[in-house]
């Protein structure tokens, strides 16, 4: 089982790693934290969630190992931990639909890297929703959004983004999920302290990771939500229809809580 | 080699190494751009932010007020200005935000060291309230404006996209020798009433061009090898080639992880092939665009659509 704690969320799997290293870094971090930001400790109450969908992406896949899946899931963990959530990540074999969703009613956040789309589902109708990884190529469980609805029973998320294609598109209906009304605002006081961040057609993973590089960078400059978001989409994308959509509020600060009484909250 | 021979010398090298990284804290400052010698590596911050001394900031504070002029925006309270160190796509800009009198950001305006305005925006979702742009053509005239306003004459064909309720967005590929630059260009953003949103631009160095070009057809038969070897052998039938065209493309470790974490700062002329797929490997990978070096047909990097 390779499910990261966020203690370690600072270092993915290296293929770089050296013995000396450990020793050079904690002299460096003696030396940085001296004049250095301190990370606020991790608020272990605001529990969140990043799920990022490795194994579909491994050589025994596709015959390469794709390094993004992993790299995404490192971003999300730093970022989230920044705002102030007490995350865990998990991909491969730890990464389930029955893992996401028995998390999900306690999640204050929420991220994922996988295949997304507009998924029949055997009831006859269609749902926005995404992979599990679960260790598998072929035959990876369906995550839908009616499914994720259920588990949460219209308590309200704090800042989900989902990164996968086409769940920032109108019709998508993870958001509301994930109890954020899909409008944009700054004033809505329902949408006080809301952000779903999600795709646009096919996004491709290296202008996705640009996006969500300078997305977590920015709000861990102290920059609010929209303004993390426009920021993001300033950046230099290989595919010109590459594009993100967002609901939420655009002032909020992507910080974990409520900001202020709420009598809907987790 | 005895295990004890090879040992050695690792830590000989650990204690050197961490002389000269305490030596070069104690030179540069941790705020020091060393893009070239330490690069970024996912998972580390991807800036580094530093303040400036006024008489630095002065330069970058009397452009942004001279830039939100000509963008409409509005008279900024105060401003604060940061030289920001973006490790993963390796420039540095002088970064300007316009506070309002509540002091909350109405505006960032980034400039390159050499002063050149890189990126604009104006904050707020404000989608504008005046008479909407109907065409394109109106709103790439729009675009054009601000662009021009600002010091900006793009020269080569705009594509306009309507973006709904988030307005228009034009944009001018760069085109060097007939090949695109995917990224770079200029790219205008304005609400549907025609009133400024954001601007960017992005030029990348681009290596030289090589004296002969390796044929296209190459390029395809080294990736239907690279496929032939990827993918297992009851899938192959689901993956096929969708075109191929030249463009200047970054090298990145999408197919070679021991690569660097970033894309290549230098752009390079490259055979991108489109793959995509099809039945039930369509589930696995939906695409995946491949660059073949167009100068010596090495594996120069790629993209994955899942």
């Amino acid at each position: 089982m390779d499910r990261h704690a966020t203690q370690h969320r600072s270092w993915r799997p290296s293929r770089r790693w050296r013995p000396w290293i450990s020793s050079l870094l904690a002299s460096l971090a003696m030396l940085v934290g001296l004049v250095g930001p301190v990370r606020p400790p991790i608020a272990a109450a605001y529990q969140a969630t990043a799920d990022s969908n490795v194994t579909a992406f491994s050589s025994g896949c596709i015959g390469w190992a794709d390094p993004h899946p992993a790299r995404m899931l490192t971003l999300a963990l730093n970022g989230m931990t920044g705002l102030g959530y007490g995350v865990t990540g998990y991909k491969g074999t730890a990464f389930t639909k029955s893992h996401t969703l028995s998390r999900t009613a306690n999640d204050w956040s929420y991220y994922v890297h996988s295949h997304g789309d507009y998924y029949y589902n055997p009831d006859g109708r269609y749902y926005s929703g995404f992979r599990e990884d679960a260790g598998k190529c072929t035959g990876a469980a369906i995550v839908y959004s009616k499914e994720i609805a259920a588990q949460r029973a219209g308590r309200l998320t704090n800042l989900v983004v989902i990164s996968t294609c086409h769940n920032g598109e109108p019709n998508t209906t993870l958001p509301a999920a994930f109890g954020i009304v899909m409008s944009k605002s700054s004033t809505l006081s329902s949408q006080k302290t809301r952000f779903y961040l999600g795709y646009l057609g096919n996004a491709f993973d290296n202008d996705e990771e640009t996006f969500e590089t300078a997305f977590w960078d920015a709000l861990l400059r102290g920059k609010t939500v929209g303004p993390a978001f426009e920021l993001a989409r300033l950046g230099s994308f290989t595919h010109a229809d590459f594009g993100a959509n967002w609901w939420g509020n655009y002032w909020w600060t992507g910080k974990a809580g409520t900001g202020s009484p709420c009598t809907n909250c987790v | 080699m005895s295990p004890i021979s090879l040992f050695r010398p690792v830590r000989r090298r650990r204690t050197t190494l961490l002389f000269l990284a305490t030596a070069g804290l104690l030179v540069t400052g941790v705020a020091g751009n060393a893009a070239a010698t330490d690069p970024y590596v996912g998972g580390q911050a991807a800036t580094r932010v530093s303040q400036l001394p006024p008489v630095a900031a002065a330069p970058a504070l009397e452009r942004a007020s001279q830039a939100g002029r000509s963008l409409g925006l509005s008279t900024a309270a105060r401003r604060t200005v940061e030289r920001v160190d973006d490790r993963r796509a390796a420039v540095t800009y002088d970064e300007v935000t316009d506070l309002d009198a509540r002091g909350r950001p109405s505006a960032v305006l980034r400039f390159g060291i050499g002063g050149q305005l890189v990126a604009a925006l104006r904050l707020g979702w404000e989608p504008g309230h005046g008479r909407p742009l109907t065409s394109d053509v109106e709103a790439t005239a729009a675009a054009l404006g601000f662009a021009r306003g600002v010091g900006i004459d793009p020269v080569d064909a705009a594509v306009a996209r309507d973006d709904g309720a988030s307005g228009w967005s034009v944009a001018w590929e760069r085109v060097v020798d007939g090949v695109p630059v995917p990224g770079d260009g200029v790219r205008v953003q304005i609400w549907r009433d025609g009133s400024f949103h954001s601007l960017s631009r992005a030029e990348h160095e681009l290596a030289d061009r090589p004296a002969t070009l390796l044929e296209a057809s190459v390029a395809q038969a080294t990736v239907t090898r690279l496929l032939d070897g990827w993918i297992p052998a009851e899938r192959r039938a689901d993956v096929r080639i969708d075109g191929v065209a030249l463009a200047w493309m970054a090298s990145n470790d999408t197919f070679e992880p021991n690569r660097p974490d970033a894309p290549s700062a230098v752009r390079h002329l490259a055979w991108v092939v489109q793959v995509r797929s099809d039945g039930p490997f369509a589930e696995v990978l939906r695409g995946v665009d491949v660059s073949i070096d167009a100068a010596d047909g090495s594996l120069l990097g790629g993209d994955v659509l899942r």
